[in-house]
């Protein structure tokens, strides 16, 4: 299953339509597609992040008020392998990175309009996909974007966050109302613990690039 | 896949565009915030989308609706009205 984070009034539709509507413009990470989260604590913290920014002052850690704004859902996505875009395999990450790189270059020496706007990665997704005709071999992209990554002593310390962007809306079945009445203490867990090793990952990022500036300097984390 | 082929046709393909084809097909990826003409019904649905919305104030959708981050509602609405009038 993947994980879907929502407003209440969107997800009844969804459920009850079983049709995804899929996010469009220049900011979504993969391009033109429907959003799913490999992991449901990602749904949950999405939605926590949105009755954030949209009920400021109102916002407690009464995650039920949650639940009567945000829904999470979930579905099947019936994806074969053959027709996943993954960024996880080399030989796509190559390409996508070397169609970026195409585009930049182009657009800085022909384009009227936008010389100066950035080609982003969706922007590139949505090259591949609706002009280059990726959509007649693939259905999805998937993607770990990886949060607060350091490069230092260890590749390892980042947060990994799986998303698909499902670009063959029939893919998309079997979907659900996920989220519950009563919030799982796993997702409260998660919550604090995420938001802990975050801040300290941020911590030390900001840490060693000001030791790289001013080596005489030791920051205690 | 090889990439060396798939490179090739993705350098030909841009290659061979016009500085206006190739804003045309900026445009068409969304390399601006708002882009009108994702759907052929578009315009004559925003005037239902807006009234709708306006009539049910609960769904959240009351200001938002013209803006860039809440195109996904209005060709979502879009698909219902067809529906609805199907």
């Amino acid at each position: 299953m993947y994980y879907h984070g929502t407003d209440n009034g969107s997800a009844e539709i969804i459920v009850k339509t079983q049709q995804m509507c899929p996010s469009i413009g220049e900011h979504q990470w993969l391009g033109d597609g429907c959003y799913f989260y490999c992991d449901k604590e990602y749904a949950f913290r999405w939605i926590l992040i949105k009755y954030t920014e949209n009920f400021k002052n109102k916002f407690t850690e009464d995650y039920s008020r949650i639940f009567d704004k945000y829904a999470i859902i979930c579905a099947e996505i019936n994806i074969n392998s053959n027709r996943l875009f993954s960024m996880d395999n080399i030989q796509h990450s190559m390409l996508f990175n070397k169609a970026k790189e195409e585009l930049i270059t182009n657009t800085v020496k022909k384009s009227i309009k936008y010389k100066k706007h950035k080609v982003i990665d969706g922007i590139v997704f949505n090259f591949l996909f609706n002009k280059m005709n990726y959509k007649e071999s693939y259905d999805a992209v998937k993607a770990v974007f990886p949060i607060s990554h350091i490069c230092n002593d260890s590749r390892l310390e980042f947060l990994p966050e799986p998303q698909i962007c499902v670009k063959n809306l029939s893919i998309i079945s079997n979907i659900q109302k996920y989220s519950e009445k009563v919030v799982p203490e796993e997702y409260i867990t998660f919550i604090i613990d995420y938001n802990s090793l975050k801040n300290k990952l941020k911590k030390k990022k900001h840490s060693e690039k000001y030791t790289k500036k001013n080596p005489s300097v030791k920051y205690k984390i | 896949m090889n990439i060396d082929t798939e490179l090739n046709k993705i350098t030909d393909y841009i290659s061979n565009l016009s500085g206006k084809e190739l804003d045309k097909i900026l445009f068409d990826c969304g390399i601006e915030s708002i882009r009108p003409s994702i759907d052929s019904d578009y315009v004559v649905c925003l005037k239902k989308i807006k009234y709708l919305s306006e009539k049910d104030a609960s769904s959240g959708y009351r200001k938002a609706l013209w803006v860039h981050n809440n195109i996904k509602e209005e060709y979502f609405y879009t698909k219902i009205m067809k529906q609805e009038v199907a």
